[in-house]
């Protein structure tokens, strides 16, 4: 007898294999529905692991647990959460923060690289990030915001790079990013007449001389962006209603809301799977690398405080918006994320928190096991030529280094990208893939 | 080290293997290099050093000792190898690239063409953001991504309307009926938007996108849209055919680099001529084109990216300093004023930065200390000993600070990797976790410069850089968040200005430090490597034999357009594979 997965659940919550609340999950969670996908970027990350002074209060149980006072508005929507304390990412010495903006989402830059074209101090990834390879299977163009997300070197760091290492365009104010993501105008025949002559000549460029694979590929990246914008200004724009405002020249802070309800918007009116929000110094803070990068300050976790708000509301907005036969987070996963887990530049045992529905199985706080110092060789990645480095250098986080995670960032968001339906035996740099971190 | 104690201030021995500011000079096979040490002989070396080692010699040098250059040369020439340099060479030359225009480009370019706009046009803004190390302006980070190729046609199409409004040409031809206007406006306008004559193939292509409007109007719109919005236009070509630039790619090249705008129809027309333009056509043309007002504008540009005061309009400030956007402005077009004045009266290409006139007006009169009532800004002379020049203007000041302070760190950093070309490299193991050590003064009492030291440079391992960062920042401390000369700070506490830098020398207050650093042969060298940059549009290492071949001939150089004449040498119109 053939049975439906809703009287599966049924009979296994009915049996105690399930609680009633993940039964529920587990119904509400629609198997035909998209997986939507949220990537968000933290400039010092979320500090919920690693070298934090703010540590997450067990108790006995795997799921009793509660965040600490920095974050504690996340503690009521912790029935949605995963906390993954913490996962191995780059160990090489340098500036982390410089080292880790293209590795974040990608996993793939190699080790000893601190350079590259785009940037003296940043190097760029030589594989595409995970939000990238959603955005290709779901054929949906990804939602990417920056409110602020810059260090002292470049104005704003990009976090996503196609396959050929291209790196993705972002938006940097919501004003901006709603007026091309969420006009409503209807373009009229002329309107068409004219973009269908512009578009028909520009998509095909001719130059005099031969040019170089690098030269080439600024072509083709114009010319893909014509292609979209021919299909913007083809295509009718359907008006969506939202509730934050998105004015030119309003806070960065003011931005953060605005983008993730143009996030939930997309989400929920199916413009798009997928979403990177990077979230800098917005509480315009002097000294801000000194006051976040070395000490957990107070003021460390009272931005911190701010940020777990707003992804708080998030979560309960998405909550509360209907899909199918549930709620929109139910079809969602967050991924919290950031270059650093805290301020004092966690890189091999960085702290991940994720939000969604019973794919995450929440309400856990998962902690990968720890690699003793013998074993450091086996987590080092490859360098430009293939090559492995012999070792980790523990001096260059001083003495006491015993936290080394056994599992990897390239770990995490394989396993996040293949649960949103990518089919990834691999993610990033080969060596970063080591195990499963969520099941 | 021979005449060390003389020489020492520029040619400072880094225990690395290497001599800040004395690499090239110590560098024996250098005294083959035709352009910049002519020197066959020991005597010809001698003469030299002393021509032009002494003026850069503050209190040392071989002025006054009749044995100090022949010595030193004797000394060299003992080390001169029987190898000569190889000059730089087709491999040398830059890549092959494709350029896309800056927005501050595009805004020149489209009025150069069809005339004056509205004040109101609303200009592509491509959001490149300001790079703070390096140039803004290199070509592999200048590109068209999805969300720039939409701002691009929803900003050109809206000045293609506002074109055919005000081009009484393209005006009438929109009012009119008949098509052939049409060919007409295209054959004279699309080559000036691209630059070059369009092929066959390519004309048929653009009367194509447009033979199905509506009307005459419809069909401008189209056209314009289409031209401005394609490749052609938006990128600059500096491809080359068979290594070599094509003649509308040098006249390209040429007017972007003297104007920061489009050839001219003029120019356009001498790079029509059939055979490849050599180099006596091309440093005659740019006499030429040097001659134009425009040239001002364009090498004004080129110090304000070195400089980044630009990014005085955007930098965040506390709320209590009341650092308004019209003080922001204000304080930059003070800059630019300065910098138009230094690089109009012909002086020295590092001169510009320095000198004690400002402009100044009621808005900013607060800042620069002066008394200034009118609301226009007007040229002023500030007390010698306390501004000196762009590197203590309030712009570049409140540029390189931080919100609330004045930011010894982010200025010494910004002037070791910026101004002086000296990459700091990585944090050294056990930089990251460092915390600082406790204090144990009154803050109030004591200085931000002192707080620095006690708490964190001088400890182990953060003194390995801040004993190079450090010097580099302490030196602008007359200077507060937004520009403001003070002598004290927090009220009582005294400001020390003074300091030693490596290469640079000995200073005793933030004046007195600005002119160490125009005078020091580091920053000459660096601004040579960051401004051929920026005309190459590809960061190019201290070590390129380009860069070499560029410093010496500033050597020889004098004014700000010589900036632009030394970039044209053997190679300019060579270009390499990638």
């Amino acid at each position: 007898m053939k049975r439906n997965r809703r009287s599966i659940i049924k009979s296994l919550a009915a049996a105690g294999a399930l609680t009633a609340m993940r039964a529920e999950e587990l119904l509400a969670q629609t198997q035909t529905a998209p997986v939507n996908v949220l990537f968000v970027a933290l400039a010092h990350g979320w500090g919920v692991a690693g070298g934090s002074n703010q540590q997450i209060a067990p108790d006995a149980s795997q799921f009793g647990w509660a965040f600490p006072a920095g974050l504690s508005p996340f503690n009521r929507v912790r029935q949605h959460c995963t906390v993954v304390d913490g996962l191995m990412t780059m160990f090489h010495g340098g500036n982390a923060h410089d080292l880790s903006y293209a590795d974040m989402l990608t996993c793939g830059v190699p080790m000893g690289v601190e350079s590259s074209a785009y940037d003296s101090h940043m190097p760029m990834s030589t594989t595409p990030s995970i939000d990238w390879l959603l955005q290709q299977r779901a054929g949906k163009q990804a939602f990417r915001f920056s409110a602020g997300y810059y260090s002292w070197g470049v104005p704003y760091h990009p976090l996503s790079f196609s396959s050929n290492a291209t790196l993705q365009p972002f938006y940097t104010s919501a004003a901006a990013a709603k007026a091309s993501l969420f006009s409503g105008a209807q373009a009229s025949t002329v309107d068409q007449r004219i973009a269908q002559g512009v578009f028909g000549l520009v998509k095909a460029p001719t130059f005099a001389g031969a040019l170089s694979a690098t030269e080439q590929a600024k072509i083709t990246q114009y010319v893909a962006g014509m292609t979209a914008a021919e299909q913007k200004f083809a295509a009718a724009v359907t008006s969506v209603n939202l509730t934050a405002p998105a004015v030119a020249g309003q806070s960065s802070m003011t931005d953060i809301a605005a983008y993730l309800e143009m996030i939930r918007a997309g989400f929920a009116s199916g413009k798009t799977d997928t979403a990177v929000l990077g979230i800098g110094d917005v509480h315009n803070i002097d000294k801000f690398h000194e006051t976040h990068a070395h000490f957990n300050t107070a003021t460390y976790w009272q931005t911190r405080n701010d940020f777990a708000e707003k992804i708080a509301a998030f979560v309960e907005s998405l909550a509360e918006t209907p899909s199918g036969d549930g709620s929109l987070l139910d079809n969602t996963i967050i991924v919290l994320t950031g270059e650093v887990g805290d301020g004092t530049h966690t890189l091999f045992k960085k702290g991940h928190i994720l939000f969604g529905g019973a794919r995450i199985n929440p309400g856990r706080w998962v902690q990968p096991a720890l690699v003793p110092s013998s074993g450091w060789a086996a987590m080092t990645r490859e360098n430009v030529n293939g090559g492995m480095s012999a070792t980790i250098n523990p001096g260059f986080f001083g003495p006491g280094l015993d936290k080394v995670s056994s599992r990897t960032n390239a770990d995490l968001l394989r396993e996040v990208g293949n649960l949103a339906g990518l089919n990834l035996t691999q993610f990033g740099l080969a060596s970063q893939n080591k195990g499963s971190v969520l099941s | 080290m021979l005449f060390a104690a003389k020489c020492n201030g520029c040619h400072v021995d880094q225990n690395n293997g290497q001599f800040n500011a004395g690499f090239r000079a110590f560098n024996v096979n250098g005294f083959t290099n035709a352009t910049a040490y002519a020197a066959t002989t020991p005597e010809m070396l001698a003469a030299f050093i002393q021509a032009a080692m002494a003026p850069r010699a503050a209190g040392g040098g071989c002025t006054t000792d009749p044995t100090c250059a022949p010595n030193l040369a004797a000394y060299l020439w003992s080390y001169k190898l029987p190898v000569s340099i190889t000059q730089c060479g087709p491999a040398d030359a830059p890549k092959s690239k494709l350029r896309r225009l800056t927005d501050k480009q595009i805004q020149l370019t489209v009025p150069a063409i069809f005339g004056p706009l509205p004040a109101e046009t609303v200009w592509p803004n491509f959001n490149d953001g300001a790079k703070l190390i390096g140039g803004n302006t290199m070509a592999d980070r200048l590109l068209v991504t999805d969300l720039g190729a939409e701002m691009v046609y929803s900003a050109m199409r809206p000045i293609a309307q506002a074109i055919i409004a005000t081009n009484q040409e393209w005006a009438a031809c929109g009012a009119s009926t008949s098509v052939t206007c049409r060919a007409t406006l295209q054959a004279a306008y699309a080559k000036q938007v691209w630059r070059r004559p369009l092929t066959v193939a390519e004309n048929t292509a653009l009367t194509a996108s447009h033979s199905s409007a509506a009307n005459n109007s419809e069909a401008l719109e189209t056209m314009l849209t289409a031209l401005l919005t394609d490749a052609r236009f938006l990128f600059r070509s500096e491809i080359g055919v068979n290594g070599r630039l094509t003649n509308y790619e040098i006249a390209t090249l040429l007017a972007y680099s003297a104007w920061n705008s489009t050839p001219s129809p003029a120019v356009l027309a001498w790079a029509a001529q059939p055979n490849p333009l050599v180099k006596s056509q091309i440093v005659a043309q740019l006499e030429t084109m040097l001659a134009d007002p425009r040239t001002t504008a364009a090498i004004r540009e080129l110090y304000k990216d070195f400089t980044k005061i630009d990014l005085v309009l955007t930098r965040p400030k506390s709320d209590a300093l009341a650092f308004t956007p019209s003080i922001r402005r204000d304080l930059l077009t003070s800059a630019e004023l300065g910098l138009d004045d230094s690089i109009n009266g012909e002086d020295d290409f590092m001169s510009v930065f320095q000198g004690g006139a400002f402009y100044v007006n009621a808005n900013t009169s607060a800042i620069f200390g002066a008394d200034e009532t009118a609301p226009e800004l007007r040229k002023i002379y500030l007390p010698p000993g306390e501004r000196n020049g762009l590197l203590n203007h309030p712009a570049f000041m409140a540029t390189h600070s931080t919100s609330s302070t004045s930011g010894i760190v982010k200025r010494g950093v910004f002037t070791n990797e910026q101004i002086l070309c000296r990459f700091l490299g990585t944090p050294p193991p056990g930089a990251a976790t460092s915390d600082p050590d406790p204090i144990t003064v009154d803050p109030a009492l004591t200085s931000e410069r002192v707080l620095l030291q006690l708490t964190h440079s001088a400890k182990m391992p953060c003194a390995g850089c801040h004993f190079q960062i450090d010097p580099a920042g302490f030196g602008f401390e007359n200077f507060d968040v937004i520009g403001r000369y003070r002598t004290v700070e927090k009220g009582v506490v005294p400001i020390d200005a003074s300091g030693s830098l490596d290469g640079v020398g000995s200073y005793a207050n933030s004046a007195d430090y600005a002119q160490m650093l125009i005078w020091s042969l580091p920053m000459r060298d660096c601004v040579a490597q960051r401004f051929l940059s920026t005309l190459v549009a590809e960061e190019l290492p201290a070590t390129s034999c380009l860069v070499t071949d560029y410093q010496d001939a500033l050597e020889a150089a004098k004014t700000p357009k010589d900036l632009l004449r030394a970039m044209i040498n053997d190679n300019f119109t060579t270009r390499s594979a990638m």
